[in-house]
């Protein structure tokens, strides 16, 4: 019989060793999840939540499921479980099981096996842009990319400069009236790839959704056609034209070539390439040369062969017999793509080929500087958009016949209608890139006491700052006679948008989850939906996403219970045990913001005279009656927040959803960036040097291959 | 500097394993009498239906037995009208659901799905290779495109993954992207301008992946393999449409006018577009995505309704919308007999029409919307598969009879000898005349 009774001892640093007791798996932990959990985890059948805890009976089942003992840890932590109703578990009861647990699950972490990798992938359509941009220096993108939401039209994003400008111009790429007037994106004549799709709860970064599909390698192969043949592909905007494409003195040539096809080999490659390939590509090259009669010809057939290769498409870690071994051009690659979503510049591959990128200060240094340079509007343009799903911005339409959401509407040129959520978008995405730039703390993506506003943004808001109606400069004479007596029509450009940052004093706004464009995503065409909100706010502020809904919802019924508010309503609801485990968590959160409508009007009372109770508590011992007061609970567990944003940016940049064996890197990130007054840029710098970044697992299998 | 075309094949199959087929190109078939031309479809009818106006009249669900009876007609399918004695109705057929995730993702991806329950140990869905790909592997190596898929979801927004929004997967985690914009299909498919040009850099960029894929441990080198396949199929491609161009030129297509038309005719277009890939034998198999699942973004249908609707929305709200459903679930089949339409006006040497010698199923993944449920799910087939499935008559199944059932018969008698088909092994032989 296998006797649970050993004593283990946590291994570690000396320091820690000093600190580390003893534990007995019995007493600390068999003995209180008898005590405090089985009763509705295992016991007589009852199985809340998938968990059944009474089945672990040894160590060895404890760690069977990593997931699964990670959840555990967490929502003992965070004191959601046991729950309020049950055996009230102590203080110090708590603390001791939490640590034990705790050392329990370091004691796996060692394993290599436990590193999760990130599968090869294609470049999503973003990155090919931008590393196809980064290629050949192209002064515009390859192709017009909605994705990138935020158009800014006089100003530079500099994130060296530390300071957002005091005013800007912007506009919405998929909502304004951008385009018009000739002025297209992207070169002329190539079509755009398709977009990649936002993984749920996730980015479009995530390996499982990047694959390569027959129809994909087509666009692919047009596309690297396409783009060296087009006509704006020339020496006024490709910045490498005279390094690579200029003819060279015909004695020079043989030597030229060589030289011209390593160097862009090794970026477009992202590593020094072998000689086999070296060879293959030049002796393909020379071939065209000759066959084009025409050198510069030659270089772009060469040129669209690189961008329609594998090594070029594809992210990618070798397998090696040393499974954690990341090098350091992989390091190198993995850098550039998470924080300019694209190839690494010379630096980096100079870093990377000394061999010095992994030394921690180097790093540090260098992700610093990386964090200083204008290519860091990749990220911006890229990973809060997703974070926030403004996406879901583009699609909403209030009911355009409810007479208090008319001034959501306009119309513009050619019967087209035009939506105030072209500068709703535009605030989270200011916010966000202010913090960024100013290396601001991620608290004030919470509560922050500035914004950017528009005059149109404005209407929406009622403690702000009144926004005089501004008439956007570089409007032209005859534009403002024809509007004489219509200025209004001035003052809603639907080209360009003038923000202006304002000081917020009334924290009912302020920061990124009260803005207007957050509450009109979340809600119907008719109003607001405050179970949307809590299960958008559980995901993307907590990153705790709920659970899908139950195959057979139970209607709330409508009819019968009219004289009920909405609130009440739902509280019926939440009394069928059913739904009371996901409820008693959503409810909380989505309620908070009913005092803003679905437009994000403040208000007091719903239009059927029904007063608005936002009133909760916030992780079962919060109360409150504000959104001030929800904003402080927030802030109480602020490192609740950080540790799930946090999470966010791991998957965004390793391409995988974050599981059991990133913690310690997330624990380490958290106390860190917590040390740096919450940083955003620290977190960053933090992110890029925690194991769960570092590590890759491939190691090499036998491999059967027929050439 | 050129790959040999025999070892690449040889390398093609070691490294696709099943998914290879060398072409099966009728000269080397030997002298075979002409075979009638077969067509294989899959319609997608997103959010269930309304089934209170779809089940014909009087034949309530739950006093209905099991067994074959005549099909009646119903204010949704009168739709159909125009081929109506062409069309069969199969009710009470289960897809098995697996828990654990998304019930409308799970509808939409799995519709089609291969694989067992819990059996896919990568993903969360149980999905694997589709029956369109499947029917694909053995009846499309001799067209330009093993399989083609459409998709009518013409929402820019980036709503839901990819899971909600596609129901033909070459296996798990690796999806059949499908087309949706008419410009990009009518150069895709029709124009054979620049394809040639295109294949000049294969050789080499083959080779690189070769060398690429000795540096993977295994996992990634299984997905890496799509490299090779997106090369080798669409080599086949160019040279296939390459080949059909004189068919093409007679049919006469012309290019789509780049506008923003009304969902009608937006749709009209693409079942136009369908219809004459197939008639132009580019492809024997499809589907078609009629909308996504879920996906809460407004859409116009410009003379059902004077704003935009969210179809999902509407089924959650069965009673306040029941008209409204109905409204949908008739455009989508008016639509979908567009098409059927076009396929019965192509007549055959022995007076049959391409409709007859097919099999279009037209079904949804979810059957009611608002009950979240994969089960009772309402199923059309048209065309009889060359006079082989019963027309005319609505099978009501016994409780618990399984979808994929559905599939192994139209797989078989499609010419693809599946054993089985996610765990089924008996197929529906009730709506066959002869048992396969």
């Amino acid at each position: 019989m296998f006797s649970r009774f050993f004593i283990f001892f946590l291994l570690g640093t000396a320091t820690e060793l000093a600190e580390a007791k003893p534990y007995h798996f019995e007493n600390d932990v068999l003995n209180p999840f008898k005590e405090y959990c089985v009763s509705c985890h295992g016991k007589d059948g009852k199985i809340k939540g998938d968990l059944d805890i009474l089945s672990i009976q040894s160590k060895e089942d404890l760690l069977s499921d990593m997931d699964r003992l990670g959840a555990i840890l967490d929502e003992i932590d965070i004191e959601n479980m046991p729950p309020k109703k049950g055996k009230k578990m102590s203080r110090e009861v708590r603390k001791e099981l939490v640590r034990v647990l705790d050392v329990i699950f370091n004691e796996k972490m060692s394993i290599a096996e436990n590193v999760t990798s990130t599968p090869i992938r294609r470049m999503n359509r973003f990155q090919y842009n931008n590393a196809v941009v980064d290629l050949f220096e192209l002064k515009k993108d390859v192709f017009k990319l909605r994705e990138k939401m935020m158009r800014r039209r006089d100003y530079e994003f500099d994130p060296a400069s530390g300071r957002m400008p005091y005013d800007v111009t912007v506009t919405s790429r998929p909502l304004s009236m951008d385009e018009v007037g000739g002025y297209t994106e992207g070169l002329q004549g190539v079509a755009p790839f398709g977009q990649d799709l936002r993984a749920e709860h996730g980015y479009d970064t995530q390996a499982d959704h990047l694959s390569l599909s027959p129809m994909q390698m087509q666009a692919f192969l047009e596309l690297s056609k396409s783009i060296v043949q087009s006509a704006e592909f020339n020496e006024e905007n490709v910045g490498i034209w005279k390094e690579f494409f200029a003819t060279p003195a015909q004695d020079e040539l043989e030597e030229a070539v060589a030289e011209r096809v390593r160097t862009f080999l090794y970026r477009a490659f992202r590593h020094p390439v072998d000689r086999k390939t070296f060879m293959t590509y030049l002796k393909f090259t020379h071939a065209e040369i000759k066959k084009e009669k025409d050198f510069t010809k030659g270089m772009k057939n060469f040129a669209q062969a690189v961008l329609a290769s594998p090594s070029f498409l594809y992210l990618y870690n070798e397998a090696s017999s040393d499974p954690r071994a990341l090098s350091d051009f992989e390091l190198a690659s993995r850098l550039s793509f998470f924080l300019w979503g694209s190839i690494p510049d010379k630096t980096t591959f100079d870093l990377a080929f000394q061999k010095k990128l992994s030394d921690p200060k180097i790093l540090k240094d260098h992700v610093t500087k990386m964090l200083n340079d204008p290519k860091l509007v990749r990220f911006a343009d890229s990973f809060p958009a997703q974070w926030l799903q403004l996406d879901r911005l583009v699609s909403a339409s209030p009911n355009r016949e409810k007479d208090s959401f008319k001034m959501f509407y306009r119309n513009g040129p050619g019967r087209v209608v035009y939506r105030d959520s072209m500068h709703m978008m535009m605030e989270p995405l200011l916010v966000f890139e202010t913090i960024l730039v100013e290396n601001r703390s991620i608290l004030e993506l919470i509560d922050s006491n500035f914004t950017y506003r528009s005059y149109p943004l404005s209407r929406y808001y009622q403690f702000g700052p009144k926004l005089p109606k501004y008439i956007p400069e570089g409007i032209p004479e005859w534009k403002k006679k024809k509007f004489a007596n219509r200025p209004e029509a001035l003052v809603f450009d639907l080209k360009k948008h003038y923000f202006v940052r304002v000081p917020l004093v009334d924290r009912r706004e302020g920061g990124v989850f009260t803005t207007a464009a957050a509450m009109t995503m979340t809600s119907s065409p008719d109003h607001s939906e405050p179970i949307g909100r809590g299960a958008w706010l559980a995901t993307v502020l907590l990153n705790d996403p709920p659970p899908i809904p139950p195959d057979d919802v139970p209607p709330i019924n409508e009819k019968d219970s009219s004289h009920l508010s909405i609130r009440e309503r739902f509280k019926a609801h939440r009394e069928n045990p059913n739904c009371a485990g996901c409820h008693n968590k959503l409810d909380p959160l989505g309620f908070a913001f009913e005092n803003f409508d679905a437009l994000g009007r403040w208000r007091e009372v719903y239009p059927d005279g029904h007063k608005v109770d936002m009133s909760g508590t916030l992780f079962g011992k919060y109360p409150f009656k504000s959104v001030p007061e929800f904003k402080d609970a927030i802030l109480k567990e602020k490192d609740r927040f950080t540790r799930a944003f946090a999470k966010h940016l791991l998957r965004f940049a390793l391409g995988r959803p974050t599981n059991a064996f990133d913690k310690p890197s997330l624990d380490e990130i958290v106390k860190n960036t917590a040390k740096d007054d919450y940083k955003l840029r620290s977190l960053i710098v933090h992110l890029t040097s925690s194991s769960s970044f570092f590590s890759k697992y491939k190691p090499l299998s036998e491999v059967t291959y027929v050439d | 500097m050129s790959t040999n075309l025999f070892s690449r094949q040889k390398f093609l199959k070691a490294s696709g394993g099943a998914m290879m087929f060398l072409p099966q190109l009728p000269s080397i078939m030997g002298a075979q009498p002409k075979q009638k031309r077969q067509k294989a479809v899959w319609f997608y009818l997103p959010n269930g239906v309304y089934l209170n106006d779809f089940y014909p009249q009087g034949l309530g669900f739950t006093d209905l037995k099991p067994g074959e009876h005549k099909l009646g007609d119903s204010k949704t399918l009168k739709a159909l009208a125009p081929v109506y004695n062409k069309v069969s109705l199969i009710t009470n057929l289960d897809k098995y659901k697996q828990q654990g995730t998304d019930p409308h993702a799970q509808s939409g991806c799995c519709f089609l799905s291969s694989a067992p329950l819990d059996t896919i140990k990568t993903s969360s869905y149980p999905l694997d290779r589709t029956l369109d790909q499947k029917v694909g592997d053995h009846i499309g190596q001799i067209t330009p495109f093993r399989t083609l898929e459409f998709s009518c979801n013409h929402l820019k927004d980036n709503k839901e993954p990819i899971f909600f929004d596609n129901i033909s997967w070459y296996g798990p985690d690796y999806v059949a992207p499908s087309m949706r914009d008419p410009l990009v299909i009518y150069n895709r498919l029709f124009n054979a301008k620049g394809g040639k040009s295109m294949l000049s850099i294969t050789d080499l960029i083959l080779q690189d992946a070769k060398r690429l894929s000795k540096r993977l441990d295994k996992a990634d080198k299984d997905k890496f393999d799509e490299y090779f396949e997106s090369i080798r199929t669409i080599e086949k491609q160019v040279h296939g449409i390459q080949a059909k161009q004189a068919k093409i030129h007679q049919l006469n297509i012309s290019e789509p006018e780049e506008t923003m038309p009304t969902r009608r005719e937006y749709m009209t277009l693409m079942m136009d577009l369908m219809a004459v890939a197939l008639q132009a034998d580019l492809t024997h198999v499809a589907t078609m995505m009629i909308s996504p699942e879920r996906w809460g973004s407004p859409v116009m249908y410009e003379d059902l309704f004077d704003k935009a609707v969210v179809h999902h929305s509407m089924s959650h709200g069965v009673k306040k919308y029941a008209d409204g459903l109905q409204k949908i679930d008739h455009f989508n089949l008016q639509m979908a007999c567009h098409f059927l339409q076009k396929l019965d006006a192509i007549k055959e040497e022995d007076g049959s029409t391409l409709l007859d010698n097919s099999i279009v199923t037209i079904a949804a993944g979810l059957g009611k919307g608002d009950s979240h449920l994969m089960n009772k799910l309402p199923v059309l087939v048209a065309g009889s598969g060359g006079g082989k499935i019963k027309t005319g008559v609505h099978l009501h199944c016994p409780e618990g009879a399984d979808l994929n059932s559905l599939w192994l018969a139209q797989a078989r008698l499609l010419g693809a000898p599946l054993k089985s088909f996610g765990d089924c092994e008996k197929p529906l032989n009730s709506i066959l005349k002869t048992s396969v």
